[in-house]
């Protein structure tokens, strides 16, 4: 059994990013990834993500090979990591939850929209539709009827900033 | 990142986002844009909202008071709380006199303007009520336990009403108890309801054959079907109401014998329609225990989540000073908090369902 074992965790995968860079990593920290985990399944051991750009999928193998090593003594060193992790742009944070959801990485999905909705939730909606590029597409009087119906909701002061 | 443009997130990552957000910030954000407010009234999505909204102490046991005047309470009994599912359902008594003359009624405390009035049954008499909400299978009903009054005796009943339903139509459908099933009395007052995976376990004292013995009915709560009963006279122990709990989804009964908790899990087969106790109980073994001797006998467990986390607490002179044990089964670490006197009460999980 500990044989097997070993010789899996040797086993390299090759991700090929949306910017055709290649990155090589060891299949037990792939598989993290169902999408991933579902092709190696199938013998494969390169791998396209055409949806995934570099950038983002460097910080995503960051990720993976942090929680692949997880045990209970570096408890508080992940927790620190994944802090770092999201403490970046909205758009970093929509492109890290877009790729994360390519390769069904649900742990990461959950902290990432985690951490979308604690920094939205003191927002007011003019804000939101800025940070998530949202046209409104209501008439101001549709708008108006929204608002009075919720106007428990509109007490208080929001947050205006867009980071 | 490198694609340069704004990046626009697809519906079903929205979605999963907005799922983590408090409800007042739902509520504020359905003018945001109408995909917005669609999401926010989809049940889907107030089902997994609900599962993933944090759970509220109050520090006061009522939840937050209504601001407008209601004047159609006048002259009678304030309402009181009943059950809290995410939404609160409260009583009131028509007039002090009649034992069963109760007006119901459903609010969410989150949102507070609204408040349905729960209709009384066509055709029976409603004895109690309990909300049963199931997000993991979309059930959000009310299950009432009602005398039918159309025979010479009175004939015990389940009924169910939806609490979400597109035609916002309310009104209750009453169950099909197999012949003979509904003879036995049930004592209304002291039904215990748990729900789990789509089906509804009703724990009642069988009054009639012993008063050690328990009932428990089985009810499919996503169909509204009966699946079967069982009592405590099939199992070898004694087990009481208080032993019942929730391991890993199913009905058990848990009791903590020397350093081990034994737990007799309850199979049930929807679509056979069998129930069957498992032969065996698991038993789990509870290192910590030794430290906590002297208590065991009055341990009570609560729940046993996904296998590893164990939920127990004991009673205490100080009521205000009972501890909130968890036990991690996996790690084997012991967490304590404080747990309050009204604990269950006050403890609710903010829900987005609004009435139409």
């Amino acid at each position: 059994m500990a044989s097997t074992t070993e010789t899996k965790q040797k086993k390299m995968l090759i991700l090929k990013s949306a910017d055709n860079d290649e990155f090589e990593i060891e299949e037990s920290v792939g598989v993290q990834s169902e999408t991933i985990k579902n092709l190696v399944e199938d013998g494969f051991t390169f791998v396209p993500l055409p949806n995934v750009y570099t950038k983002a999928l460097i910080k995503i193998i960051d990720y993976l090979k942090k929680h692949a090593n997880k045990t209970d003594s570096n408890d508080e060193e992940i927790k620190t990591f994944d802090k770092d992790f999201v403490n970046t742009t909205f758009d970093d944070l929509f492109e890290l939850v877009s790729a994360a959801n390519y390769l069904h990485i649900s742990c990461l999905m959950n902290m990432l929209c985690q951490t979308i909705a604690d920094r939205i939730k003191d927002k007011s909606p003019e804000a939101v539709r800025k940070i998530f590029h949202i046209n409104c597409d209501y008439t101001p009087e549709e708008e108006a009827k929204i608002r009075k119906a919720n106007a428990q909701a509109f007490e208080g002061q929001f947050d205006e900033s867009l980071d | 990142m490198s694609t340069g443009g704004p990046i626009f997130l697809p519906k079903e990552i929205v979605f999963e986002t907005l799922s983590y957000l408090p409800v007042k910030s739902l509520l504020r954000f359905k003018c945001v844009c109408k995909h917005w407010n669609v999401i926010t009234q989809d049940f889907q999505f107030i089902c997994l909202h609900y599962k993933r909204s944090p759970l509220i102490i109050d520090k006061k046991q009522r939840p937050p008071p209504l601001t407008r005047n209601d004047n159609s309470t006048t002259g009678e009994d304030e309402f009181r709380p009943l059950c809290s599912r995410g939404l609160l359902l409260e009583c009131s008594r028509k007039k002090p006199s009649l034992r069963y003359n109760l007006r119901y009624r459903i609010r969410n405390p989150e949102v507070h303007h609204q408040i349905l009035e729960i209709p009384d049954s066509p055709q029976s008499l409603i004895s109690n009520m309990c909300i049963v909400f199931d997000p993991d299978y979309q059930v959000l009903k009310l299950l009432s336990f009602v005398y039918d009054l159309s025979g010479q005796e009175l004939v015990f009943g389940y009924e169910f009403l939806d609490l979400h339903n597109e035609e916002s139509r309310y009104s209750w459908r009453s169950l099909n108890l197999p012949q003979g099933n509904g003879g036995v009395t049930r004592n209304c007052a002291k039904i215990k309801v748990f729900s789990a995976m789509g089906i509804g376990y009703v724990i009642w004292d069988d009054d009639a054959t012993n008063s050690s013995t328990i009932g428990i009915d089985i009810l499919d709560m996503v169909n509204d079907s009966y699946i079967g009963q069982t009592s405590t006279f099939r199992t070898s122990c004694n087990y009481t109401k208080d032993d019942c709990i929730l391991w890993n989804g199913k009905l058990s009964f848990g009791k903590i014998v020397k350093e081990e908790l034994h737990v007799l899990v309850l199979e049930v087969y929807k679509k056979q329609k069998q129930i069957k106790w498992a032969d065996v109980s698991v038993i789990i073994k509870l290192p910590f225990m030794r430290e906590l001797s002297a208590l065991q006998e009055q341990i009570k467990v609560v729940q046993v989540h996904e296998s590893k986390l164990l939920l127990f607490w004991w009673k205490n002179k100080d009521k205000d000073n009972e501890p909130l044990c968890a036990y991690d089964i996996m790690t084997g670490k012991v967490k304590i908090s404080r747990r309050n006197r009204d604990f269950f009460n006050a403890i609710r999980r903010p829900c987005l369902l609004a009435f139409k």
